[in-house]
């Protein structure tokens, strides 16, 4: 039997067919068009403590890895005639102190700035050992300069609610003034649970601020000072995963489900097998783990650069 | 001896000045009497100097030979020229280690031997050679398929100690042209666009021909480049081409 439409039905028939599907996260990232990264430090006392794998401490390492990721984007948005700003960052810090910027040096107090500002204004310049290859499979030892941006500081309390509104505040505004932006991805750092109340409507307010592309992605990393043997660590887990404690529900339920374009990443470049439902969460994190969830995190936006 | 008009044109990326358009081109047709080269090469965004490391290699390629025996010589050559270059300017600290990581581009040349009315084409990673007949696709060299493109295609490094890895991955072909046919060379943008119209059935170098003209206008060909962009039917990325007509 044949069934003839009427006009309600061919009308939708037809904006089934026309209506393009849209791709969220494939804004190009351009110096008209930038997008964000926003670092969220826990600056609290606990992360004085070492990483037993490394004998450093946790704030030390989570610092430096930071300062390394700025300069690593620094340097792929570098051009021959000088620095694209493809990105803005941002880095706020809670802990003692309650919430603020982490910059150091002429960038103290700023919220999000531009590479071309961060390659110009590092707070300052270390000398370090570097390993590297000495071409016949051996390893040597050379003096490289480390730029630093930001210092480890552990101490006082973990006000997590207060900076994920401090987030959201320099997020709103940042998506408004780029609304067509491909979404700024945001990477949390803690080793501790919130000290000032139930952070978990902040971070739902985050992750639903949008641009024209898509949501801002959250990543909740959490981190603890005893090795991966000690403890059992949990990698970007999908919804079958079961969670240790409270804490830990919190951080998986707030952070995004990793967008294809991160997955992809993840997958192809660090043989990671994840589910369809993976989410943007780390829980127990050697410093290892946290260094290749900051990378997924960052090195899947730049590959968009145009 | 086979006649031939050519038609170039290359265009940076929406958003990007002129100069920032890393594509180039060559035309070279003082060779000898009868022998003409043309190539184009693609310069990687992810690196810096990579217009220049663009550059030289179409250069390298109207002076020098770029066969399986020849290619790590030539290489290697244009490499120390990139790097005299880019050592000779003073360098911020990020573009100096930028710079130390080396510049990267694909690259396809063709040397027509218009006496025999043969030619031969060597390509490392995504530019493309499409040869036209009677309204047909003869041949397209490297990819036969629209999608073989990928984010990720072989790239010719600047750095003399990165090229041992890649002068095994340069690939050749060859054929012969008559009267009427069309070669087309193009950086990856316009080439997917062009597989893309033909596995539509369309002509797209009637299209091509249509929009440039021999002169050095670009209007026309802009205009219709920004809808295409506009649509997404073309990526947004450096833009060049030459089309080779035999008559």
């Amino acid at each position: 039997m044949i069934h003839i439409l009427n006009i309600i039905e061919f009308e939708n028939l037809l904006n089934c067919i026309i209506i393009p599907i849209y791709m969220a996260y494939t804004a190009e990232i351009s110096r008209s068009n930038p997008s964000c990264f926003l670092f969220i430090i826990d600056q609290s006392g606990s992360m004085a403590d070492k990483y037993v794998s490394i004998g450093i401490p946790k704030a030390q390492a989570v610092s430096d890895v930071i300062n390394k990721i700025i300069n690593q984007i620094v340097i792929k948005c570098a051009k021959s005639e000088g620095i694209r700003d493809y990105y803005h960052i941002g880095i706020i810090g809670y802990g003692s102190g309650g919430v603020s910027s982490a910059f150091k040096g002429e960038l103290a107090g700023r919220d999000l700035v531009k590479i071309s500002e961060l390659s110009e204004h590092p707070a300052r310049i270390e000398d370090r050992i570097k390993k590297m290859s000495d071409g016949m499979g051996g390893i040597i030892e050379a003096k490289a300069k480390f730029r630093v941006w930001i210092d480890p500081i552990a101490d006082g309390g973990t006000p997590m609610t207060a900076a994920f509104k401090k987030a959201n505040t320099v997020l709103s505004s940042w998506l408004q003034e780029h609304p067509n932006s491909f979404p700024p991805v945001v990477i949390h750092v803690t080793d501790g649970e919130t000290t000032d109340g139930d952070p978990s409507i902040e971070m739902a307010h985050l992750t639903n601020l949008s641009s024209s592309d898509g949501n801002v992605v959250l990543f909740n990393l959490h981190t603890n000072a005893r090795t991966q043997s000690q403890l059992s660590a949990l990698t970007f887990p999908g919804s079958e995963t079961l969670l240790p404690d409270q804490n830990a529900q919190l951080l998986y339920n707030t952070a995004s489900t990793l967008p294809d374009f991160i997955k992809r990443v993840a997958e192809n470049e660090f043989q990671l097998q994840l589910t369809s439902d993976a989410k943007a969460f780390v829980m127990n994190g050697d410093i290892d783990v946290i260094v290749t969830a900051i990378e997924i995190g960052t090195r899947s936006g730049l590959q968009l650069m145009r | 001896m086979l006649g031939y008009n050519c038609r170039y044109i290359s265009l940076p990326k929406r958003g990007n000045a002129i100069k920032e358009n890393e594509d180039n081109l060559i035309i070279a047709t003082d060779i000898k009497d009868s022998v003409i080269k043309f190539a184009v090469a693609d310069g990687a965004t992810e690196s810096s100097f990579s217009k220049e490391w663009s550059c030289l290699l179409v250069s390298y390629f109207k002076d020098y030979s770029f066969d399986k025996l020849h290619f790590e010589q030539t290489l290697k050559m244009a490499a120390a020229s990139w790097q005299s270059r880019v050592d000779s300017i003073s360098l911020p600290w990020y573009a100096e280690l930028k710079a130390e990581m080396g510049a990267h581009a694909t690259f396809l040349g063709i040397t027509i031997d218009r006496e025999n009315n043969l030619y031969e084409a060597w390509s490392i990673g995504d530019c493309m050679l499409f040869h036209i007949r009677d309204n047909k696709l003869l041949q397209s060299f490297p990819f036969t398929r629209a999608d073989a493109f990928s984010n990720t295609p072989d790239l010719i490094p600047s750095k003399w100690q990165d090229i041992n890895k890649i002068t095994q991955k340069i690939v050749s072909t060859e054929g012969s042209v008559m009267s009427q046919d069309h070669l087309i060379l193009a950086t990856d943008a316009i080439a997917a666009w062009i597989f893309k119209e033909i596995e539509q059935a369309g002509i797209p170098w009637n299209v091509l021909t249509a929009l440039t003209d021999e002169g050095e206008n670009t209007d026309k060909f802009e205009e219709w480049l920004e809808q295409e962009r506009n649509t997404r039917q073309i990526k947004n990325d450096d833009v060049t081409l030459i089309l080779i007509n035999f008559t």
